[in-house]
């Protein structure tokens, strides 16, 4: 059941803190600072801010350190916003941006698991599990960031946005109605960030957005696909989505706007749209007794 | 002679009742287990504060020994086998909005302190550990038995109570779904 309240709490809030912080961080600092540095350096802080927000408006507090191991992103939002802005603010090398992000992921994973690996009798697959999803988040995360560093931040906020919208309904249709809304205030501040870097022009800036977009997203999808029933298939299908605007680089020059900037986010769109589509069709029925008349139909023509 | 016969039969009468009524006091301050089969643990909460939805839980394990020095009551309810008759309210009630299985796979009581109240009653105080958390309780049991079952004694338990979820931890969609649970439990025990 979906309020108004949940609406201004989990939608307007987060979009209004992203947003805001992000052209108050850019004006506050265009008139004192050359164009260079008055670049929209606050892009990691107002994503953490934002999700943060719009969190604990629709969540509630889940108090500290949280019981459900699900919660813990909201507690990893804020201290990834200042290493976000360490990138944000001085360039870093991508070696030490890469260091960066696996202390970030690994963090996150080992936090969101360490329930089942402190758990009496803990199988040793647990402990694999989190060495893999480590990797193959990194695998997935390196790439956004270069290519955040790379392209115009407005392209990567809609790239991110077209990723995590379809990643919020596959959280939703996975079983965690809470990962869902997690998943939704993370897209809210995507669409904000483009929304903000769309009238920034020019000076719009997201180096060290993937920190705190690329962390939270694999937390939300680690936690759905440990504690829920994510599909590890449906999980990496979200994680290639944004690689596909990769493919940017393909299209010739000459093949114009639409093709060189449209097409590839529609492409991540339509990747990350697969397993929603998947997970759409194979839901249970809502009758519960659904199957069984049917199968007392076929009883009684017997 | 037919006097004697008589006696014999009124004595081994006696013996026989008394071996029974010794059994059955033997078999009361015995541990007895919990029989899963025959037991039932409800709970029910109200759905948009006007309909009352059920579950129950389908596994679970433990012992009740209600007399003696070492009375206690130890209860285990497997979160898994939460069952509300549709495959999809279980599969999200398993999930981390509510009782969160994989972290938390079980749900138990462990008496701290039993009160014979009278005959068939007894004031039980313990801890209730859900979702992660541990709070103390106090519940009435009605008990029934023991009485002799196919396959020995047989010990039957009876208790309702209410809690707050949010109590517990479990504070998602408290508008939609009430945070006051009913419990009712009706556990039959066997002698081990």
């Amino acid at each position: 059941m979906f309020t108004w309240a949940d609406f201004w709490g989990g939608f307007v809030l987060p979009g209004m803190v992203t947003g805001g912080l992000l052209l108050a961080g850019w004006r506050g600092t265009r008139r004192r600072w050359s164009a260079r540095e008055s670049r929209s350096w606050a892009g990691p802080l107002a994503v953490a801010a934002g999700f943060a927000a719009g969190y604990l408006a629709l969540l509630g507090w889940p108090g500290f350190p949280p019981l459900d191991a699900v919660d813990w992103p909201l507690f990893l939002a804020l201290p990834l916003a200042p290493l976000g802005l360490l990138d944000a603010r001085w360039r870093l090398d991508l070696p030490v941006r890469v260091l960066l992000l696996l202390a970030a992921v690994a963090t996150a994973i080992v936090l969101i698991a360490w329930p089942l690996l402190s758990a009496e009798g803990a199988s040793e697959g647990i402990g694999w599990r989190v060495v893999v999803a480590t990797l193959v988040s990194m695998i997935f995360l390196v790439p956004l960031d270069v290519m955040a560093v790379r392209a115009w931040a407005g392209r990567y906020a809609a790239i991110a946005l077209a990723a995590a919208a379809p990643a919020a309904a596959v959280l939703m249709l996975s079983g965690s109605a809470k990962l869902g809304f997690a998943g939704g205030v993370l897209a809210v501040t995507q669409l904000a960030a483009w929304m903000a870097y769309v009238i920034q022009g020019r000076a719009a800036f997201a180096r060290g957005c993937v920190l705190v977009f690329g962390t939270l997203m694999a937390s939300l999808l680690w936690s759905a696909s440990l504690y829920a029933e994510l599909w590890t298939f449906d999980a990496l299908l979200l994680g290639l989505a944004p690689q596909m605007a990769w493919l940017r680089y393909a299209i010739p020059l000459r093949a114009g706007w639409f093709a060189r900037s449209i097409a590839p986010v529609l492409l991540v769109l339509a990747v990350a749209c697969v397993p929603v589509v998947r997970l759409w069709w194979t839901q249970p029925a809502d009758d519960p007794y659904e199957g069984y008349g049917e199968s007392a139909a076929v009883q009684i023509e017997r | 002679m037919a006097r004697y016969r008589t006696l014999l039969r009124i004595t081994a009468a006696g013996c026989l009742a008394g071996m029974l009524a010794l059994a059955a006091s033997t078999a009361a301050a015995a541990p007895f287990a919990v029989d899963a089969v025959h037991s039932t643990v409800l709970f029910s909460i109200k759905h948009l504060n006007t309909s009352t939805a059920w579950g129950r839980f389908n596994e679970m394990s433990g012992t009740v020994e209600l007399e003696g020095d070492n009375s206690q009551i130890d209860v285990q309810l497997q979160v898994d086998s939460v069952d509300t008759a549709d495959a999809k309210r279980d599969q999200h009630l398993k999930g981390p909005d509510f009782f969160s299985a994989k972290q938390f796979p079980t749900i138990s009581f462990k008496s701290t302190k039993i009160t014979k109240v009278d005959e068939n009653s007894y004031e039980v105080e313990g801890k209730l550990t859900l979702h992660g958390v541990s709070k103390p309780i106090q519940v009435t049991i009605q008990t029934a038995g023991p009485n002799r079952g196919l396959r020995g004694m047989i010990l039957g338990l009876d208790t309702e109570f209410k809690i707050k979820r949010s109590d517990y931890g479990m504070k998602f969609m408290l508008g939609g779904l009430s945070d006051e649970v009913r419990i009712i439990v009706s556990l039959e025990c066997s002698a081990q």
